[in-house]
């Protein structure tokens, strides 16, 4: 090859064009022309090309083709010439290392589908993917990283393969990632979705579960979905109810749920008065701030897990115990006490005055406890043992922290670090110690002392942190050379708050905070939504109920947020004038209840003393006697009357279809139910069965509104009329939720009958409840409603145009064509239901 | 007053007064006046009763009322033998004729027709129709009514009518205050006072549970059941278990916060 003929036909320098020689040089003849005549394709490049090349080829290791890799390159080039180069590129920095030769026809193959669809997505998947490639330390691994692209959808495959480059490569130990990678391709042939999911869950999932479970519920998930992939993400990312339900059954730890009754009633016993408890799986702001509640007095907060199965019980037991106190003994035990949340933002910082506060008012109370009670006291002690051992390093505390956490230690009996303290910070924390342990640690003390002391503390606190002399104690600089103590402090809140729930949970952290966090885009993708849904419901807002998504063919776990409301009473005269325009029809409605006795006589024969003589029996009676027994004479008969055990609930549909005009003199739909209410109460009061009048519409799974129009026990009375009176349209309808809840209120009467009589429109409209969705999950939820032995019958008013299918379709239910007809429907209905 | 002889109360049981109830009693006695005691239940009602009519050394009657008592149970009843028909008195009407206090507990338990026999004896009539034997009994100057009645119940079936209530002079019972009930659990049993405080302690909190599905506190019969356990020698765990919490539900949640309760008070061996 003669370096002056290359260098004028390609622009090369004298150096380069000789350097290009010698490389082409020692290639065959015949792969030379072919890569002389590649240059075609390069008519700006052709320089950089043929270096390129020629330096790939004349160190190519002598296990690869270079006819073959020649082959492929040309092809390439046919697509794209600059993705050719890049493939080069790849091909040598993949080539230099053995381990990676066996991939390199699939980084072909993938790279070259890759350029077919888009250009781009090859250059770079050819560019980028050997360095990644390098990172991944197992053999095995390369080749199915490879796979899991030719499985992406193009412009995602380089993402995905980063993606599965970075989690494999955190995996420990590395070995373990096979196993995961297998998994990963598994998920993704069914749906890449769900492999996104999996890998980005992947890490948490691992902590939470450990390798065995984690194993088993990728498993079950991929059994689950094997015909119906389109659930899989959602499952993979603890999101439906049956993932759910798998999940819990294999993590280790303890749910408050499963410890909910026996426990409320524990802390009731402490606290002495009424509280419910709710699990809560936001990280506490502080360790010391977790001991305590700060809001609503009827209310204690616990962590909704503790990842510790063996000190799950005892530590529940021991912060509802408390926080129990809290309210016995502090702020919350007159009615209408102040919130601690409101006394802590009296200070300049809170956050220091709650960590203060509630190092103080803990200590006070623990005190107390373990006064009070031994038992109590033999656990409470133990758990601060144990927790000796996951203490804050001071080292790494602000001033202020680190006086606080000296002072919690001496008032928790837990030793000092044994570093060296700055002197004047040990001071400090031992004279408040002092002062608390002689004024909070009595039996006497008040809730009103811990704030004294929180008061006199904080302001020593923030002497403390303009204390100059402090600034200028070499050995408390923070180790990572940040400036000053109160930054120092803020850039390490994110730390703390990381230990402190880690000392919160026991062991691990809140292992359903990734199930609850899941993917927002991804379910309103899944729906076919692309907007932006809401964040998930707030726990302890409202009741969350599972919703049935027929697309799933699963129950999407807590996804409706629930909440009971009661409806404003309305002034006026309403009730009383439409009472009066129905007189005689409530009358009549009233005698046939009179006539038809609601209880049920039970005759009881045998008896020694009674209404009637059983003759039957008499005349044995006198028979045994002549024949010389002694026969009992037992030949009375009784009557017993039972009550029915009937209860009921009306639940109707107060979305803003009800404001439909129904008669040319302005009626509305909702008029006429209003109506339907009275005279049902108006007359069902008469038979003495218990009923409950409800309400629902919302907006949106976050929002769904019950209202107590009439709840069970609510006496019969004018805010009941003013209630009924005050119902207006709404806005939406969810159906299903409703449904649900309803049920829940008529299990949770003693009965042995449970009637919901259901009035709408029978047509389910939310948001992200079009009309099958709804459809599908009403039907699901009067079917479960069923099976719990809550009979449901709707009652539907329809447009006359309206055709569609209604979820009472081929269950009980009765279709109004004339609504005017309603009120009178509505009691008849429900004679006929229960007699 | 010999068909009465085995009514009489031997001794004056224990008994200390939460307030003013054993004056009330005996003025109420003179004056011939009916009595109710209301209250939940083993908090002494039956026991007040039975030190005042050792007090007033007359005899008492006492019928536990249940669903199937009816009028004819309490005024008596022909019984037929082989030959002939005989007039056996009932418990009221032995009462009223031979004067002694007829102790009607747990009242709304009975028939509702009982009520009409109680009404004539509860005015200033004070008189019994014996409808079966045409009979028209003037009651002795002794006789007193006296019936209990339990309004923690809450049950539409189970409420006082009006014009029952309205003839009785009314005396509330409840748990007694933590000092009293102590000294109660100490008098009853000879238990020494750590532990009877624990007990009263211990009852204060399950009492708080009522609003959690427990149908009544821990009444002082059975703190003063546990007590004696204690004395007999029974452990002290098992003692509280068995004698205080097992009688209080079947509930198996209320029966581990219940566990939990006691466990709270009991210092433990580990």
């Amino acid at each position: 090859v003669d370096p002056d003929q290359l260098g004028r036909r390609f622009d090369l320098d004298p150096r380069t064009a000789a350097r290009l020689a010698a490389d082409l040089g020692r290639l065959s003849e015949p792969l030379r022309a072919r890569v002389l005549a590649g240059a075609r394709d390069y008519p700006d490049q052709a320089g950089v090309y043929l270096r390129t090349v020629a330096d790939v080829l004349s160190r190519l290791p002598e296990a690869i083709d270079p006819e073959l890799v020649l082959t492929r390159a040309e092809e390439a080039a046919t697509l794209d010439a600059e993705a050719a180069l890049w493939y080069w590129r790849g091909v040598h920095d993949l080539g230099v290392d053995p381990r990676l030769q066996p991939t390199l026809s699939r980084f072909y193959e993938v790279g070259l589908d890759l350029t077919r669809a888009e250009a781009r997505s090859g250059r770079e998947f050819w560019q980028f993917t050997p360095t990644l490639l390098h990172r991944l330390r197992d053999p095995a691994l390369p080749r199915l990283a490879l796979d899991l692209a030719a499985l992406a959808p193009g412009p995602e495959a380089l993402d995905a393969l980063r993606l599965f480059v970075d989690v494999m490569a955190s995996l420990r130990p590395p070995r373990a990632a096979r196993g995961w990678s297998r998994l990963v391709l598994a998920a993704a042939r069914l749906d890449f979705e769900a492999a996104k999911v999996l890998l980005k869950g992947l890490p948490e999932m691992h902590q939470a579960l450990g390798p065995k479970n984690l194993r088993r519920f990728i498993g079950a998930g991929l059994r689950l979905h094997r015909h119906r992939p389109v659930g899989l993400a959602a499952f993979l990312a603890v999101n439906t109810r049956r993932a759910r339900q798998v999940w819990e059954s294999l993590r280790p730890g303890l749910d408050l749920e499963a410890l909910a009754e026996p426990l409320t009633a524990y802390a009731v016993s402490h606290a002495g008065r009424a509280v419910v408890l709710a699990g809560s799986i936001d990280q506490p702001p502080s360790a010391y701030a977790a001991r305590l509640d700060w809001t609503r007095p009827e209310r204690i907060l616990l962590p909704a897990r503790i990842d510790d199965p063996d000190l799950g019980p005892v530590r529940y037991r021991c912060l509802a115990a408390l926080k129990a106190a809290q309210r016995r003994w502090g702020d919350w035990s007159e009615p209408g006490g102040p919130d601690p949340a409101a006394f802590i933002h009296e200070f300049a910082d809170p956050d220091l005055a709650r960590d203060l506060w509630a190092v103080f008012e803990s200590a006070r109370l623990d005190h107390r406890l373990k006064r009070l009670y031994p038992g109590l006291k033999r656990h409470l002690t133990r758990l601060q043992l144990i927790d000796r051992d996951q203490r804050p390093p001071m080292d790494r505390l602000s001033p202020e922290r680190a006086v606080i956490e000296l002072l919690d230690r001496r008032l928790r009996d837990d030793p000092w670090p044994l570093q060296k303290i700055p002197e004047r910070i040990a001071a400090l924390a031992g004279e408040l110690a002092d002062e608390a342990r002689a004024r909070l640690l009595t039996e006497t003390a008040t809730a009103q002392e811990a704030r004294e002391l929180t008061r006199r503390a904080y302001a020593r606190l923030s002497r403390l942190e303009a204390d100059p002399w402090i600034l200028a104690d070499a050995r408390w600089q923070p180790p990572d050379g940040q400036p000053g103590p109160a930054d120092a402090f803020r850039s390490r809140r994110v730390d703390e708050a990381d230990e402190a729930d880690e000392k919160f949970t026991g062991a691990g952290r809140v292992g359903s905070h990734h199930a609850l966090k899941a993917d927002v885009s991804l379910l309103a993708q899944e729906l076919r939504r692309p907007e932006e849904s809401p964040p998930a419901a707030e726990p302890g807002s409202g009741l969350l109920y599972d919703e049935w998504d027929f697309r799933l063919g699963a129950y999407r776990a807590a996804y409706v947020s629930l909440a009971e409301r009661r409806v404003a009473p309305a002034a006026g005269d309403w009730a009383r004038r439409a009472i009066d325009r129905h007189r005689s029809l409530i009358n009549q409605l009233r005698r046939q209840w009179q006539h038809f006795r609601p209880v049920r006589a039970e005759r009881r024969r045998k008896q020694i003393d009674g209404y009637e003589v059983d003759l039957d029996r008499y005349v044995l009676w006198r028979a045994e006697s002549r024949a010389g027994l002694s026969p009992e004479s037992d030949f009375y008969t009784s009557r017993h009357f039972r009550p029915r055990q009937i209860v009921s609930a009306l639940l109707l549909d107060l979305s803003g279809s009800t404001s439909r005009v129904i008669d040319p003199d302005g009626t509305r739909v909702i008029d006429v139910a209003k109506e339907g209410f009275l005279l049902f109460t108006e007359s069902i009061s008469v038979s003495g069965d218990e009923f409950a009048l409800f309400g629902y519409s919302g907006i949106s799974r976050h929002e769904v509104d019950f209202y107590l129009i009439k709840d069970f026990g609510d006496d019969y009375d004018d805010a009941v009329q003013g209630r009924i009176a005050g119902l207006t349209p709404l806005a939406q309808n969810r159906d299903g939720a409703a449904i649900r809840h309803a049920t829940a209120r008529l299990l949770d009467r003693p009965a042995r009958r449970r009637l919901l009589i259901v009035i709408s429109d029978a047509r389910p409209d939310d948001y992200e409840y079009d009309p099958r969705h709804g459809y599908e999950d009403t039907r699901r939820a009067i079917a479960e409603a069923r099976l719990r032995g809550v009979y449901v019958f709707g009652v539907v008013i329809k447009k006359p145009q309206d055709r569609k299918k209604n979820p009472y379709h081929g269950l009980p239910h009765l279709t109004l064509a004339r609504v005017s007809a309603l009120p009178r429907v509505l009691p008849r209905l429900y004679r006929k239901l229960t007699t | 007053v010999a068909p009465l002889e085995g009514f009489l109360i031997s001794g004056t049981p224990f008994y200390l007064p939460q307030g003013d109830e054993i004056e009330i009693f005996e003025a109420a006695h003179d004056l011939k006046l009916p009595i109710m005691l209301k209250g939940p239940t083993g908090v002494g009602k039956t026991r007040f009763l039975t030190h005042m009519a050792a007090r007033l050394k007359l005899p008492l009657i006492a019928i536990a009322c249940h669903e199937d008592l009816s009028a004819t149970d309490l005024t008596g009843r022909h019984l037929i033998t082989a030959d002939e028909t005989v007039w056996v008195d009932g418990p009221l009407t032995l009462a009223v004729r031979h004067g002694a206090i007829c102790y009607l507990d747990e009242i709304v338990e009975a028939r509702k027709d009982t009520t009409v026999v109680i009404h004539p004896l509860t005015d200033d009539r004070r008189q019994l129709t014996l409808e079966k034997r045409g009979e028209t009994l003037k009651a002795h100057p002794d006789f007193m009514l006296v019936v209990s009645y339990n309004p923690g119940y809450q049950s539409l079936m189970k409420e006082l009518k009006p014009s029952t209530r309205q003839r009785f002079v009314g005396l509330n019972f409840n748990f007694p205050p933590p000092d009293l009930e102590r000294r109660i659990i100490v008098g009853e049993t000879g238990a020494d006072e750590r532990t009877a405080e624990m007990l009263v302690r211990l009852a204060g909190r399950i009492r708080t549970l009522t609003e959690q599905g427990l149908d009544e506190g821990a009444s002082t019969r059975l703190l003063v059941h546990a007590a004696r356990l204690i004395m007999a020698g029974v452990p002290v765990r098992a003692a509280l278990l068995r004698g205080v919490v097992a009688p209080l539900t079947d509930d198996p949640d209320l029966w581990s916060a219940m566990t939990d309760i006691v466990d709270d008070f009991l210092p433990g061996d580990d």
